[in-house]
């Protein structure tokens, strides 16, 4: 993997980190030139569904800097930050991609050569763990699909709520003016992101056909009981619902109308969609494989003309389209 | 120009350093057009030669760069660099001063800072800014990120080889450049030059310039800092090895009557440890130890930083002892410390010594104060008076930072905006008479049109161009989607270039604009600026970063520069595409300020502010005004403070501008930064008003002692109660008094500084010997903490015969009434290691400051904090001392810390001049990139209100009966952390939008992800056709 040249996105905050670049340039300290910067106001502002879909997207690796612990600009940012890489390192593992490839820094503004080491180092780790499995053409659906998997669970409210609450509840105080140990809110969040994560992918094995819990649990390796507890939460929560009961077990469908969460395609890019694939269907010599592959690209060029200025409630991002890449690829 | 009286609406600031900033800062905020005048060729004074600040640690740089840069682009801010003060004539109101500019031989107006020129430049010279550990050439920049980036030639050293004319593609250099006079008309004068560092050479005993190893702090600072001579990691200069033992040696020039500075220098005890914890985390396994005679930990979270350093970190202090002198082993350079420790002479061996060198008055002060016809105190320090600390004895002309005395950063930033607020009440009625604001032409809205971006590249000179194949990536951004304009240029900020700009958005119609050069955080105001001449708002803009971050950290590779400066144009335009004209939130201001507290930083909060024109309102609790000063009656020189309290007083009632509310309290507040709500319940009477700020001044009160017999014998008493004793009898009946220090302060439950009770006992003991030398007073103390010039105090009444007597904090002096009803007092001394027996008449004990009751209250109210002991915690304990995070509130006086009279003045007048930068404009603009809540998708959980410290969010209730969060815009900061932590993603970052950020991530990649091309031309094809 010598000639393995990684893919960097870095997100530097404006106040130290991207100041530490600058001055790193300002005194001509070299290093590769494998990463591409996004300056945000503070490393609080990058979402953890950003750092997803970056990965998604095929970065090999993410550098994350802002100021160090009591220099933040905005006071605690930095440390929200802290907390929310720490989540998406739990999710990056459940994924089966290295946690490693998302590193967060502290790089003031006078560490002009603190970052150039930063990225040479970063650079260098992320050559021997080899390039991103989902990058390229020919992605690892498996990891993908966890990925979007991991994206859908951080959209949901449950462990979002909890990542940021947590600075209050375990530093400042709760209602009641106490303080939980970090101890026991580290494994609070252990055992949410592991739930959550499992929801999701069962909310995804069920959103094409109906299947049952036996085949649920086949599929995910969680033991029956787990996944019969997962789908009574899920139907309480107006998610799955019982499609039909087949040889005496109910089989389960994702309620499609729940669109903020799950990855679908909103109406008007499936029938953009349907007319893709019924003009690219006689093709000669073109293999289904290239074909699917077509389609996502095409599919990829699209804009959606909902939700350009704005979200819309079918998805979460106005590039919409481009989150639903496992939904045509698979 | 000027108003009717002829006064006119300028202020010059004499010196660049981190006071010279904010006092322009906040003048230029205000409407006043200001003129900083330094010696030096950039602004940032000393603080641009520190590496971290105690004691929290904040990076000197990271706090200091915003600053620098602020200052540098402000509008209403002219920066004469390497010029002095020739002559000044007039009066107040109506200065005409005479600069002298030195020739730069480099031209302001045409210098990028690209340093193209030094890197040729044959001639090396010491750096001075990295006091000669580093080598700087003949032409060069101060430092990395100095303000204004312009290069100098030092003419001292330049040989005139001709070098850099030939390198400097902006053709910036000019030799032919001659000193010039320069006339500027201003109406009031600010004084902040700063200080100058002791020469260590003085000390002869120590050897400094003889021992190699003999450093003074301000060279280790350099050390320390990533940007110094060895990145970072501290080096004996004798060998460049690290070392192992470190010793500071505090008091080098400072407390020192044989070299002419009798007077204490305020920081470098703090400094000291700062840089021995700092030295720590750079030298694995280092020792540091400090020699020191009285650890001067008074400010605030100091005492608390210094016992940290002990515990927690290990740093050796040895107390009380002042070094006697240093010797070094000739062979391996090491030193010996001898000094005295309980009356024993001591030897010890150290690899390295640090001399904690102290404040000197600023160099070439007697010609400064010669032209401008001030005096000096007899330190040559700027001479002020107790109730006036912050003007000069010529009116007009106001001081501030370490010249008026020597002092840390945030005491001289707190007294630069004090001395803003004096110069401009001087000349109120000139507000805004010198300022011209711009007038753009009306502009053209672009919502729903396509995008059409026009990307500019620079060459920077060589700087880019020498590196990159410019030429190629304009024609690249001309491929990019939505690019309707691509051109390279030589020197895109130029004049010219951004005329075309300017022209290229008419002609085009262009409706983004990317500029791919150096950096966004210095370059962006140029940019929107040429936007918004032409019509455009100015957040449809975007920079691509292709010098700093690229041509000059990849030279040596121009391919793969140049295809990741493709990446970078093209992320850049990904997100043009999608930026949308923002419209900052415009608040009304009402033109008055809330002063809550009628003491004397709450009262002189409301003169300053009447001066400058505005309303106040003055809350005060108790039924009359004056706080705690009513119980102070005279100053350490005999000043007379209830005749100035009188005076006070009545200029506060007497004045139509101020609103005077006794026996009354804050029962309510609500709105935000220009217009607050508040509710005052004034005996028992409820009014509404409403405020553009607010300003806390509540205050504190003396600590009632339950140690010492206090309130079980008559004859102890606290050194307030002592003074009115003193000041009501006239005379006092005693052979013996004992005074007994640190009385409710720096104990385990409350463990700060008092600050001011060292003094205060020192004054009381004075007044003592003065009516009557022959009564003995006894002095208990831990540290003798009378800083700056106070020290002259201290001394002077140890020459009177005062007996200054040391104990530790674990051997507590023990007050008991012995057998014939005597008072008797036993302490062990701590320098003779003995127990003494005194039998006073009276013990006086220095009783801690306490904070106000009902700071609790008033804190939830206000929705600002503060600190464990109770008093409030400002914005930021460097640089915003009177501000809180929450925009619009201020703070002065003992409501921050305890601290002296001059110092309250100081703080309440600096918290003035904060307050009028809101007050003096009529409707106040708000971030433009603030986050907004989409009501339809909010759930109203609240997390985005925990997440926020600035209380932007708030929960709010629709009409609807629907819980929802609303973001005050006037308050929002726009870092974006709520946005993140919504659950629901109902809160959009503007500016930062998720689809923005990720179109410059796919961007990012798009390129190397691009299928065969012929495989692309295929699809297209086949599509097209079917």
């Amino acid at each position: 993997m010598t000639d393995f040249n990684p893919h960097i996105v870095g997100f530097l905050c404006n106040w130290c980190s991207y100041a530490g670049a600058d001055l790193a340039g300002v005194s001509r300290i070299q290093y590769p030139t494998n990463i591409g910067v996004v300056r945000v106001m503070c490393s609080s502002s990058i979402d953890p569904v950003i750092l997803i879909e970056t990965m998604i997207r095929g970065a090999d690796g993410v550098l994350i800097a802002g100021c160090h612990p009591g220099d933040c600009h905005y006071d605690t940012g930095n440390l929200h930050a802290e907390r929310r890489v720490k989540i998406v390192h739990r999710l990056l593992d459940r994924c089966g991609l290295e946690p490693e490839r998302i590193r967060l820094e502290w790089v003031s503004a006078s560490e002009g050569s603190r970052f150039a080491e930063v990225v040479d180092n970063l650079v260098e780790e992320i050559r021997e763990l080899g390039p991103n499995p989902v990058a390229g053409d020919q992605p690892d659906l498996d990891i993908l699909e966890r990925l979007y998997v991991a994206r859908n669970v951080l959209g949901d409210f449950r462990l979002n709520l909890l990542v940021n609450k947590e600075h209050q509840i375990e530093d400042v105080s709760n209602v009641f003016g106490e303080t939980i140990p970090k101890e026991r809110m580290d494994e609070l969040l252990d055992t949410v992101a592991s739930e959550e994560f499992n929801r999701c992918n069962l909310l995804m094995l069920a959103r094409d056909s109906s299947i049952s819990v036996q085949q649920m649990a086949d599929r995910t390796g969680l033991p029956e009981e787990e996944v019969l507890d997962h789908t009574v939460v899920l139907v309480d929560r107006g998610l799955l619902k019982v499609d039909r009961v087949d040889d005496g077990s109910p089989l389960y469908l994702t309620i499609s109308q729940d669109r903020g969460r799950i990855s679908t395609l909103p109406a008007w890019a499936q029938v953009e969609k349907r007319s893709i694939e019924s003009s690219i269907r006689n093709l000669p010599d073109v293999d289904e494989t290239t074909k699917a592959w077509i389609v996502r690209e095409l599919l990829l060029t699209l804009r959606c003309h909902n939700c350009e200025r704005r979200r819309s409630d079918a998805c979460h991002f106005s590039v919409c389209i481009r989150g639903l890449m496992s939904g045509v690829v698979g | 120009m000027s108003d009717e009286e002829g006064k006119i609406g300028a202020v010059m600031v004499v010196g660049g350093g981190i006071a010279g900033m904010q006092a322009a800062l906040d003048l230029a905020d205000s409407g006043y057009l200001v003129y900083v005048v330094d010696s030096s060729p950039s602004i940032g004074g000393a603080m641009a030669q520190l590496d971290k600040t105690f004691p929290t640690h904040d990076c000197a740089m990271c706090i200091l760069s915003p600053k620098l840069v602020a200052t540098g682009r402000h509008q209403n801010v002219k920066l004469m660099m390497a010029s002095d003060i020739h002559a000044i004539e007039g009066k107040p109101g109506n200065f005409t001063v005479f600069v002298k500019r030195k020739a730069r031989y480099v031209d302001e107006t045409k210098c990028t800072g690209c340093g193209l020129c030094t890197l040729r430049c044959p001639i090396e010279v010491r750096d001075e800014y990295n006091k000669g550990l580093k080598l700087r050439k003949a032409i060069y920049l101060k430092y990395p990120q100095a303000v204004p980036p312009v290069h100098t030639i030092d003419r001292d050293h330049c040989i005139g080889c001709g070098v850099c004319e030939t390198q400097c593609e902006a053709g910036a250099i000019d030799f032919s450049g001659e000193e010039e006079l320069v006339k500027v008309d201003v109406g009031s004068v600010i004084l902040a030059p700063g200080f100058s560092e002791f020469d260590p050479r003085l000390k002869t005993e120590y050897g400094y310039g003889v021992f190699k190893n003999v450093l003074s702090s301000v060279e280790l600072e350099r050390m320390l800092s990533a940007t110094g001579p060895y990145r970072g990691m501290v080096l004996r200069p004798s060998d460049g090895k690290r070392p192992k033992r470190m010793a500071f040696i505090q008091c080098v020039g400072s407390r020192d009557v044989q070299v002419g500075n009798p007077y204490c220098s305020s920081v470098c005890c703090m400094f000291a440890v700062k840089e021995a914890l700092i030295a720590r985390e750079h030298t694995p396994g280092l020792e540091t130890h400090i020699f020191f005679m009285d650890m001067r930990a008074f400010g605030k979270e100091f005492d608390e930083y210094y016992a940290r350093a002990e515990e927690e970190h290990g740093i050796v202090f040895t107390r009380n002892t002042r070094v006697a002198r240093v010797s070094q082993n000739p062979e391996t350079n090491n030193l010996y410390l001898w000094y005295a420790e309980h009356g024993k002479m001591k030897r010890e061996e150290f690899d390295i010594v640090v001399l904690s060198i102290g404040f000197d008055s600023p160099k070439d002060v007697e010609k400064l104060t010669e032209k401008l016809g001030i005096k000096l105190n007899k330190h040559d320090f700027c001479q002020t008076d107790m109730f006036t600390p912050l003007d000069t004895s010529e009116p007009g002309i106001y001081v501030c930072g370490a010249f008026s005395s020597p002092k840390d950063i945030p005491d001289s930033v707190a007294q630069a905006s004090g001395a803003a607020c004096r110069a401009m009440s001087e000349i109120a009625g000139a507000r805004g008479a010198m300022v011209t604001v711009k007038e753009y032409p009306p502009e053209i809205d672009v919502s729903g049109q396509e995008p059409k971006v026009g990307v500019f590249v620079c060459h920077c000179g060589i700087n880019i161009g020498g590196v990159l194949d410019v030429p190629s990536l304009a024609e690249y951004a001309k491929t990019l989607p939505n690019v309707v304009h691509a051109e390279d240029n030589l020197y895109t900020c130029s004049q010219d270039t951004q005329q075309r700009i300017s022209e290229t958005i008419m002609e085009k119609g262009l409706n983004r604009v990317v500029v791919a050069s150096c950096t966004p955080r210095t370059h962006t105001t140029i940019f929107q600026n040429t936007l918004m001449e032409a019509g455009l708002n100015p957040h449809l803009f975007e920079m691509a970063n292709i010098r700093d971050q690229c041509s000059w950290v990849h030279m040596n590779v121009p391919k793969r520069a140049t295809k990741k400066a493709r990446t970078l144009i093209r992320m850049a335009v990904a997100k043009a595409s999608l930026l949308e004209q923002l419209k900052p939130a415009e608040v009304e201001v009402v033109k008055s300020a809330l002063v809550i507290g009628g003491g004397l930083s709450g009262m002189t909060a409301a003169v300053e502010l009447a001066r400058a024109g505005f309303d106040a309102h003055l809350v005060e609790k108790d039924s009359e005004l004056g706080g705690l000063l009513r119980r102070i009656h005279f100053g350490c020189s005999g000043e007379d403070v209830q005749g100035f309290l009188e005076r006070l007083v009545k200029q506060v009632e007497d004045d139509d501008r101020i609103r005077v509310y006794t026996s009354a309290e804050l029962k309510e507040v609500s709105g935000s930064v220009g217009d607050f709500a508040a509710v005052i319940d004034s005996d028992g009477e409820e009014i509404e008003t409403h405020q553009g700020v607010i300003i806390v001044a509540t205050g504190g009160e003396e600590y009632e002692p339950t140690e010492y017999l206090y309130g079980k014998d008559p004859r102890v008493m606290t050194q307030l109660e002592f003074e009115e004793k003193l000041v009501t009898e006239g005379e006092i009946d005693a052979k013996c008094i004992v005074m007994v220090h640190c009385v409710g302060s720096r104990t385990t439950e409350r463990p700060y500084c008092s600050r001011v009770c060292c003094t205060e006992s020192v004054k009381n003991a004075l007044r003592v010997k003065e009516m009557n030398p022959g009564i003995a007073v006894y002095s208990l103390f831990r540290d003798m903490r009378t800083y700056g010039f106070r020290e002259e105090f201290y001394r002077e009444a140890a020459e009177k015969g005062v007996v200054f007597i040391r104990f530790l904090e674990e051997n507590e002096p023990v007050v008991s009434i012995d057998d014939q009803g005597k008072l008797e007092v036993r302490v062990l001394d701590d320098i003779l290691q003995e127990e003494l027996l005194i039998n006073p008449d009276y013990v006086v004990l220095a009783a801690a400051t306490l904070p106000a009751r009902g700071n609790e209250e008033l804190a939830r109210m206000l929705k600002v904090p503060l600190n464990s002991h109770g008093f409030f915690l400002e914005a930021h304990m460097k640089l915003r001392p009177v501000d809180f995070a929450t925009d619009g509130i201020f703070l002065c006086g003992l409501a921050h810390l305890p601290k002296f009279f001059e110092e309250n003045v100081s703080q309440a007048c600096g918290a003035v001049s904060r307050a009028l930068s809101i007050l003096s404009q009529d409707t106040l603009e708000g971030e433009a990139t603030i986050a907004l809540v989409d009501e339809s998708m909010c759930r109203g959980c609240g997390v985005c209100v925990d997440t926020c410290e600035f209380g932007a969010p708030s929960l709010i209730m629709l009409e609807n009966g629907r819980q929802v969060s609303h973001i005050d815009g006037a308050l929002c900061k726009g870092c974006g952390s709520c946005s993140v932590s919504c659950c629901n993603k109902a809160i959009t970052m503007l500016n930062f939008r998720t689809d923005q950020v990720l179109s410059m991530v796919e961007s990012c990649f798009s390129e190397a992800k691009t299928p065969p091309a012929k495989r692309e031309a295929t699809v297209v094809e086949e599509v097209t056709e079917t």
